[in-house]
């Protein structure tokens, strides 16, 4: 594969939240509003980047039988590297994510890229790859909590946009987060399935 | 046999390893760590030393480092637990009292449970002429509350409904007004400021 084609594959193809449905705890709970899934899609992020890296450069030192728990223990020192860190410097933040940090670690699309990309593949490529899946899940948080919140709480990013006009509260609760995923994965599929047929169609003439 | 010994060895390398890197970075971030939450702690008494009706400081100089707070140290305790009562409230060592032109400030660390576990807040208490009343209140630790519901706790808009309710309505607080789908986590400020009143009252302050 081509790097762009890496790149595009986790941003777009395969995206870790609408078309492979993984990272869900996160994804539903951490985005009441866009400013905590930007957060928590960049910490994860950062996490993914390094594992991704660690883990391919490390790959030919791991006997195939422990392969799991030695890319949990990478995964987890990360996160905990992660986690003094946001509370050194981004101590608001950290402050809101609270407990969704540490929880990174059973973050299944980490433990996924590991498993299926970096543990066969150059550092360089493992790097595009946690850059392209890493910023089409952090691009869905931020999707999910910009809905959640402009229905919500009638602003995005904290900047209002109706104010009090028109807000429903269950947005923000658990119950908005699993609606708007839902229809938000719908469109998607939608779309994706006319992208198909057009291109089915344009082959048949 | 061997293989086991040969996998378990190369795990405990990594392990070790990781660990390592870790203490480094601990070490690394502890004061940087130890100065955020410090400053947190000045934030929320800077605010409640600001009287919640005129937004006007009740004392002229306010504490801007350790020193200046360990000046005006009340009540401390080894275990860093003053008073504790059965519902698993707490008020935190240590109490700090300012006094200045027969007014006594009193501020207190004061937890109560909420949804996830302690909701921790400062508080402070003005004496003016014999009468003691409740000046302010700071949620300072709710991170285990749901963020978008009880996380909430933190906006100014609940804090001032809770002082209001604690000023109007003898310390009752009206705790669905407060936050909407999150009572739990108001019901835990609202026991910590029970106890906070509780232990003022045993110390003969009220």
């Amino acid at each position: 594969m081509s790097k762009m084609a890496t790149f595009k594959n986790g941003l777009i193809t395969n995206n870790p939240v609408f078309v492979q449905v993984l990272g869900m705890c996160p994804a539903l709970a951490t985005t009441t509003n866009s400013t905590n899934a930007l957060g928590m899609g960049l910490a994860s992020t950062s996490v993914l980047i390094m594992s991704n890296l660690m883990i391919s450069l490390i790959k030919n030192l791991v006997p195939t039988k422990i392969r799991i728990p030695v890319y949990i223990v990478v995964i987890a020192s990360f996160v905990t590297m992660i986690d003094l860190l946001m509370h050194g410097f981004t101590y608001e933040l950290w402050k809101t994510l609270g407990l969704f940090i540490p929880l990174i670690v059973v973050n299944c699309m980490i433990m996924g890229r590991a498993e299926a990309f970096a543990s066969k593949n150059t550092p360089f490529d493992s790097i595009i790859d946690a850059l392209g899946t890493g910023l089409g899940f952090t691009g869905a948080l931020v999707l999910l909590g910009s809905v959640r919140e402009l229905f919500g709480n009638g602003s995005i990013f904290g900047f209002e946009i109706w104010g009090e006009a028109l807000n429903m509260h269950a947005f923000i609760l658990p119950p908005g987060a699993f609606i708007t995923l839902g229809l938000l994965l719908a469109m998607f599929n939608y779309i994706g399935i006319r992208k198909e047929k057009k291109a089915k169609e344009g082959a048949k003439k | 046999m061997k293989e086991y010994l040969k996998t378990g060895f190369v795990l405990m390398i990594f392990t070790l390893i990781s660990g390592f890197l870790l203490g480094v970075v601990y070490l690394v971030t502890l004061p940087y760590i130890e100065k955020a939450e410090f400053n947190a702690k000045l934030q929320a008494i800077e605010l409640v030393l600001k009287s919640s009706d005129t937004d006007e400081f009740l004392i002229s100089k306010s504490p801007s480092s350790e020193e200046d707070l360990n000046k005006v140290i009340w009540k401390e305790s080894d275990e860093n637990i003053i008073y504790k009562n059965s519902k698993n409230a707490k008020v935190f060592s240590p109490a700090y009292k300012f006094e200045e032109d027969g007014k006594e400030i009193y501020i207190l660390t004061v937890s109560g449970i909420g949804y996830g576990g302690d909701v921790i807040s400062v508080i402070s208490f003005l004496k003016e002429d014999n009468i003691v009343n409740m000046n302010s209140i700071k949620v300072i630790d709710y991170s285990q509350e749901t963020p978008g519901l009880g996380a909430n706790i933190a906006n100014e808009d609940a804090h001032k409904k809770i002082i209001r309710d604690a000023k109007s309505n003898n310390y009752m607080i009206n705790t669905a007004d407060v936050l909407t789908g999150a009572t739990i986590t108001v019901n835990g400020v609202a026991k910590s400021i029970e106890i906070a009143v509780d232990f003022l009252r045993n110390e003969g302050v009220m």
